[in-house]
């Protein structure tokens, strides 16, 4: 086995763990293989099976479930549970997130209405200002064969050309803006939800 | 011989990094010269007491790679300090027991 399958077999074992813990831990072992150079075989030989590796990972730092395989590794979880506060898994609060969610209607309601608002003003601002570089644009044209080149025509290219600049400056930022609000947005709410859900993520 | 404890090896680990600053290969490296531990010991050992807040990390480049470093913290220190306090007591009542016949018969005498 090369140092690569073992970490990997060592991040798959890993899988009840948070992708943060995962990594860590992945890092770690990558990083005692090379400190052992050459004699990393015989290092990877000694550390055990990456599946062992895990369990004691799991055992130390993971939930409850993940460590109610066998036996020694029990005992060794009640030695630790006495000594250490072990987190343990707990059964979603659904019932609180309703609850909550009913309760503090106006609120959510109101962060909803302020996300949204905001969108559609970055969104209404684009918008509007490329309506008026296209309307402008016909009203220049229909001016240029009614009158030629009058004041009215010279005015409404104007216009169009003043708000197309602003349209194309504004687009990009503004598109990136609702972008990354919209993300915080979904991603602020969903972490209260798990929250509220007490899921863990050890 | 003797199992090392988890509380024991905690102490160990805190005691060997309030040394100087350093990283997992060698921490285990030192701890076996001491102790009979297994190589896969020390990882959640040492993410636990980082997680406690004893122990932080910091990474170092060595040889064109990542070294991650670990260094005590106050709080820390001060567990440090209690285990070793409560390793002088727990020795010298072993000792009490193993090795000095004579603080028995005095026990017995009193």
């Amino acid at each position: 086995m090369t140092t690569q399958d073992f970490l990997a077999e060592l991040d798959a074992y890993l899988y009840g763990l948070s992708p943060e813990e995962r990594e860590s831990a992945v890092n770690y072992y990558r990083e005692y293989l090379e400190e052992a150079g050459g004699d990393a075989d015989a290092v990877m030989h000694s550390l055990g099976s990456p599946e062992a590796v895990a369990q004691r990972i799991l055992a130390e730092l993971g939930t409850r479930s993940a460590y109610a395989g066998s036996a020694s590794q029990a005992a060794a979880a009640s030695v630790q549970a006495a000594a250490y506060t072990t987190p343990t898994t707990k059964k979603p609060r659904v019932g609180l997130l309703i609850l909550l969610t009913v309760l503090l209607f106006p609120f959510w309601i109101t962060a909803l209405a302020l996300w949204f608002g905001f969108e559609a003003a970055l969104a209404g601002t684009v918008i509007g200002l490329a309506g008026t570089a296209v309307v402008a644009g016909l009203e220049s044209i229909g001016y240029l064969f009614d009158v030629g080149l009058a004041g009215e025509t010279i005015w409404y290219t104007g216009i169009s050309l003043f708000a197309l600049g602003l349209t194309l400056l504004l687009w990009k930022p503004f598109g990136l803006a609702i972008k990354y609000t919209t993300k915080w947005t979904f991603k602020g709410f969903g972490k209260i939800i798990r929250a509220i859900l007490g899921k863990e993520r050890a | 011989m003797f199992p090392i404890s988890a509380a024991l090896l905690d102490a160990m680990v805190l005691a060997l990094v309030s040394r100087e600053e350093t990283y997992g290969y060698k921490i285990t490296q030192d701890i076996q010269t001491a102790a009979h531990v297994s190589e896969s010991t020390l990882y959640p050992v040492l993410r636990r007491l980082q997680k406690n807040g004893a122990l932080e990390t910091f990474d170092r480049a060595y040889l064109g790679r990542n070294r991650r470093y670990y260094r005590i913290t106050e709080e820390g220190r001060s567990m440090l300090m209690q285990y070793r306090i409560d390793w002088a007591l727990h020795k010298t009542q072993v000792d009490s027991v193993l090795l000095d016949a004579a603080s028995i018969e005095r026990r017995e005498d009193q």
